[in-house]
């Protein structure tokens, strides 16, 4: 009966003042949605299991350069022996992804295959709906060709026949026998849509082949990814004692699959979840306060209660109460608002990709997403009850009833507001300058200066499939029939054939130029540069800027002829001379075998190659040598267009079908759509951020106003009493501003100690320097200085507006 | 000629709300000399207590004259109000009106802390011998929370004369003591009236309005009495005495 009273008691409170219960329901909303909703995202990007038996203890592993994880594959032959020695995992398997061109009735498709040993399969405890998976004799150089093909693609390419397993399929000109077809919605290990063995092993390839695999295995429960990174640390290092020249500096290291997905982005990740808590506890102390001023307001009637013999108990249940219906519609909203952004979440990031986002991806309110939503909507509860019971608890009801006045609970009521205006100041500093640190990479990485035009390029890719160009002569072929019809394309102007188009990060050999000395005669203590193959005229015709010798010519572009374009960066950074022209440098393939010297033609402005946030920190450097003497499988075209994008297409189709009709052309699109994409994640993340720096914002304005306004109000008998003494009103105003800048600065710097550290951390991995976050952090501080100065002026100005005797017998 | 501290003329002082208006003071006309002691009475509501927060310059007349030491004040800016509150004023409140973050030294000291003519040390000497007089002196870390009600009000008394003001305005200045402390705070009002106090009391205590020189009683926003008391006489029969 009791709780019935005390819930129409706060359900009549809250009805009694509809736009203070609207507004607090709408605080708690913004805190717990945008909270649940960054907690639910990273989950499902980076934390949820598989969805497989097992799932939690699939791992990746891969190799890294003298310490730094750079997600590098294995030599067949290091990872036979990780897989011989690492007794902390078992179900050892390995892939590697590839893009291949599937031949069809309507022409070629291109899809994501995987390349796997046969137990990848087992690995993920799944079976197919059609068929079988590889054996063992298949998995091994000259056996059968053979393809278990993913259920999109059986759908799409064979309209779901179910006589599938009688047929062949056409990979890259060479048939395959389709043995199985795997249920819907496996994609494993990330966006493979069919497996074919990888068909080489220790016995058949030599270690000098360089066979490249990413490792898989299951995690033993109870072991870390810690202590097998430890494991695999004294394997690799018993390899490079055993291979200096190769493995020297190699190691290797394990990741979850959406580890590995993050990219070294894990500090962002850590500092994201930091920020919702922060802003969580901020949408909570607001609504805290709220119901707090309210508590002050009721003091009265509280402690006639109190004097009636009302329990305890009774007076928390009432707070509580309204706390519940608060937190709980609030939350509800919120959950609601945040399962819509999770479906908008779903078709944002399916856009990153030019085929298809990783298959865990599958951002919806899920189990923990709910279990995250009752457990902060349980936390608010109790934040934003417990201010208000606390102040009633510590009330002294004797006063308020003797003499009726506000400042009867005083001097701890005042050091709480206080609290409330420093913590909301930290808070929100805080979450602010880690806003702006994601909005600052973003906008960077959006409109980053790549060193060559972009502007009006049409470009698509083409992957030459193994099968049909298996020697660097068929590759030179292709391509100088390729530049012969793309000039016959009046559509297409100043074509580019290049094998990574910048922005697009290459391969990046170790190099060493003639007449340096290096310590070591090992892999690792040789710099690297990306390697990209450039048909003659592509660099000037994306504009790249020669500064001195010059470009390639037709006369570059034969195999015999071992010219290079440098960037200055490489200049730079790994040569001495100031005079690199003429200078030979030499490319160390991975087995540390050395190649003929390359003398530098020319030297041309950094271009960005890899992802522009990447190339912040250290420029990457990049040699670009004719395609004749670094052919390529993968390719992009890029051209200039001043007519219609559709014409300009047609036109790029049409060259290369007119040379081979079962080669697809690939991501057809805008060189500035595709680079914009890329970025795409981080703009994204950006644009969350952003949301969450203007909630954090108008949150911490709102909430730092409102207790301002609270104290100044509770202290108009103060300010009264001051003004009767003789204190003018300059005076009372810059007493309250002297004191909104202490608490102010009480909060700030924490704040700011805070908030740079976490930016710190962040700005590495995004590409952002330190000296922008600590720009934004001044500017960030400047306007909350504002909020708070602003806060503290106006509240006192309106106390300020009657004559003293209205102050001195305010109620 | 006795010096003529305040003198209001046809003092009026309306409040307006939505669509009332109350004549809370109506044409109010007074004279107040030097070292006089006042007590003004009347029951809730009459305008006492408006009449002296209009004296008080805590509030501004609606029409009328008043002048202070011969100085029309009626029509003063609000920094030039506060600086004669600061300096020329003392103020004795009902609930004393103590700040409760300062202690009884820093509360002696505010009014002090407002003028730009003294020195950390003279405002100290002074609040100490404002203290000194209400016998404070022994208390003076203690915050008002730490205090009785007659400390607190005799705190408050000594706030207001440590800037040794022409004119002290007290607001029922024993309404929240009991009867001992309340004789206490009279007599220490008595004894500052005896070394040359000017003071006004509102009160409705007749007791206390006994004590006073002169009452003046207001009903319904006019002064319908204004008479010397029995104490006035007799001090005037010691002096004829004399």
């Amino acid at each position: 009966m009791s709780i019935r009273n005390d819930i129409k008691y706060a359900m009549r409170l809250l009805a009694k003042k509809p736009s203070f219960s609207a507004l607090t329901v709408f605080v708690m909303a913004t805190g717990i949605g945008l909270s649940v909703y960054l907690f639910s995202f990273m989950n499902t990007m980076l934390f949820k299991p598989l969805p497989f038996e097992d799932g939690e203890h699939i791992i990746e592993m891969t190799t890294s350069i003298n310490g730094k994880r750079h997600f590098g594959d294995f030599n067949l032959h290091d990872f036979a022996q990780v897989q011989a020695n690492l007794t902390s995992a078992s179900e050892f398997s390995a892939y590697r992804n590839e893009i291949v061109s599937i031949s069809g009735r309507d022409g070629a498709r291109r899809y994501s295959a995987t390349d796997a040993r046969a137990n990848i399969f087992a690995l993920t405890r799944t079976t197919p709906i059609l068929g079988r998976t590889f054996n063992s004799d298949e998995d091994k150089v000259g056996g059968e060709h053979v393809a278990v093909i993913g259920y999109d693609l059986w759908q799409n390419q064979f309209a779901g026949q179910a006589d599938v397993l009688s047929q062949n399929i056409t990979i890259n000109g060479v048939n395959h026998r389709v043995i199985g077809v795997m249920p819907e919605g496996y994609y494993f290990p990330r966006r493979a849509q069919l497996w074919r063995p990888l068909r080489d092993n220790t016995e058949q390839v030599t270690r000098e082949q360089n066979s490249l695999v990413t490792g898989l295995a299951l995690r033993k429960p109870d072991v870390s990814i810690e202590q097998i990174d430890h494991q695999l640390n004294l394997i690799m290092q018993r390899l490079a004692e055993r291979y200096p020249k190769t493995n020297s500096g190699l190691s290797a290291y394990a990741l979850t699959m959406h580890m590995s997905t993050a990219d070294g982005g894990m500090p962002v990740v850590y500092v994201l979840h930091i920020a919702a808590v922060l802003i969580l506890v901020l949408a909570s102390v607001n609504v805290g306060n709220l119901l707090l001023s309210r508590a002050v307001e009721r003091s009265q009637e509280t402690a006639i209660r109190v004097a009636l013999g009302a329990p305890t108990g009774r007076l928390l249940s009432q707070l509580l109460w309204e706390s519940i219906f608060i937190c709980g519609l609030g939350g509800l909203i919120g959950l609601l608002v945040m399962g819509w952004g999770l479906e908008v979440t779903q078709t944002v990031t399916n856009q990153f990709f030019t085929d298809r986002p990783p298959f865990w991806w599958d951002f919806g309110v899920d189990a923990y997403t709910l279990k995250i939503f009752f457990a902060f909507l349980v936390g608010t509860i109790f934040v934003t009850g417990f201010l208000p019971a606390w102040r009633n608890i510590n009330g002294d009801f004797n006063a308020v009833l003797r003499d009726g006045t506000r400042g009867a609970l005083g001097k701890n009521a005042g050091k709480l507001n206080k609290a409330l205006v420093i913590g909301e100041v930290f808070l929100s500093i805080t979450i602010l300058i880690v806003a702006a640190v994601m909005i600052t990479a973003s906008f960077k990485a959006t409109y980053a200066d790549y060193g060559v035009n972009t502007r009006n390029k049409l470009i698509g890719q083409i992957a030459l499939p193994q099968e049909s160009y298996a020697t660097d002569e068929q590759k030179v072929q292709f391509v100088q029939a390729l530049k012969t019809q793309l000039s016959t394309q009046n559509a297409l102007h100043d074509t580019v054939v290049m094998s990574r188009l910048p922005g697009f990060s290459d391969q990046r050999p170790a190099i060493a130029v003639a007449t340096q000395e290096y310590s070591q005669q090992n892999l690792s203590s040789y710099p690297r540069a990306n390697q990209i193959a450039v048909l003659p005229g592509s660099l000037s015709n994306l504009e790249a800027q020669l500064i001195e010798g010059r470009f390639f010519s037709e006369a570059d572009n034969k195999a015999q002829n071992h010219t290079v374009i440098v960037t200055d960066s490489f200049v730079d950074q790994f040569m001495t001379t100031a005079q690199p022209l003429g200078h030979k440098i030499q490319f160390i393939s991975e087995n540390g075998t050395k190649g003929p010297w390359f003398t530098i033609v020319g030297v041309i402005k950094h271009i960005v190659q890899n992802m522009p946030n990447r190339d912040k920190e250290i420029k990457m450097p990049s040699v670009y040598l004719p395609f004749a003497q670094a052919p390529r499988s993968s390719m992009f075209i890029a051209a200039h267009i001043n007519s219609d994008m559709a014409i300009a297409k047609a036109a790029l189709t049409k060259a290369v079908d007119d040379i081979a009709p079962d080669l697809p052309i690939f991501d057809i699109g805008s060189l500035d759509a595709r680079l914009s994409q890329r970025v795409a994640p981080l703009r994204f993340v950006g644009g969350v951020l952003m949301l969450f720096g203007l909630a954090s914002f108008l949150l911490a304005a709102s909430g730092i106003y409102g207790v301002m306004a609270n104290t100044i109000s509770q202290r108009t008998q103060e300010i009264g009493v001051k003004r009767a003494l003789g204190a003018s009103e300059q005076r009372i105003i810059a007493e309250f501003v002297i004191s909104g800048t202490k608490q102010l600065l009480f909060g700030a710097v924490p704040g700011l100690a805070i908030g740079l550290t976490l930016g710190y951390a962040m700005s590495a991995p995004i590409g952002v320097e330190f000296m922008d976050v600590a720009i934004a952090a001044v500017i960030l501080t400047l306007l909350l200085s504002a909020v708070v100065l602003l806060a503290t002026y106006l509240p006192t100005k309106r106390a300020l507006v009657n004559e003293p005797a209205y102050a001195l017998h305010s109620q | 000629m006795t010096q003529c501290v305040l003198q209001l003329k046809n003092l009026s002082k309306v409040f307006y709300s939505d669509d009332l208006e109350t004549h809370a003071l109506q044409d109010v006309s007074l004279q107040v000399f030097k070292q006089e002691y006042i007590a003004i009475s009347g029951p809730s509501g009459s305008g006492k207590s408006t009449l002296l927060s209009l004296l008080g310059l805590l509030d501004t007349p609606t029409s009328g004259s008043y002048q202070l030491a011969g100085h029309e004040v009626s029509k003063l800016s609000k920094a030039q109000r506060a600086q004669i509150r600061n300096q020329q004023i003392g103020f004795i409140f009902q609930s004393f009106n103590l700040i409760s973050d300062l202690d009884v030294m820093e509360n002696v000291e505010l009014p002090l802390t407002y003028r730009k003519d003294l020195t950390k040390s003279q405002i100290k000497q002074m609040a100490a011998e404002a203290l000194a007089k209400v016998n404070m002196s022994h208390r003076v870390n203690h915050y008002p929370s730490q205090l009785s009600g007659g400390q607190q009000q005799r705190v408050a008394i000594a706030r207001a004369i440590a800037g040794s003001p022409s004119l002290i305005l007290a607001d029922e200045p024993t309404g929240n003591l009991d009867s001992k402390n309340a004789h206490d705070v009279l007599a220490l009002l008595d004894q500052l009236h005896g070394e040359g106090a000017t003071i006004c009391m509102v009160t409705h205590d007749p007791r206390s309005a006994q004590r006073a020189q002169r009452n003046i009683e207001v009903l319904d926003g006019r002064i319908i009495s204004d008479h010397k008391t029995h104490s006035a006489k007799a001090d005037a029969a010691d002096a004829m005495s004399v």
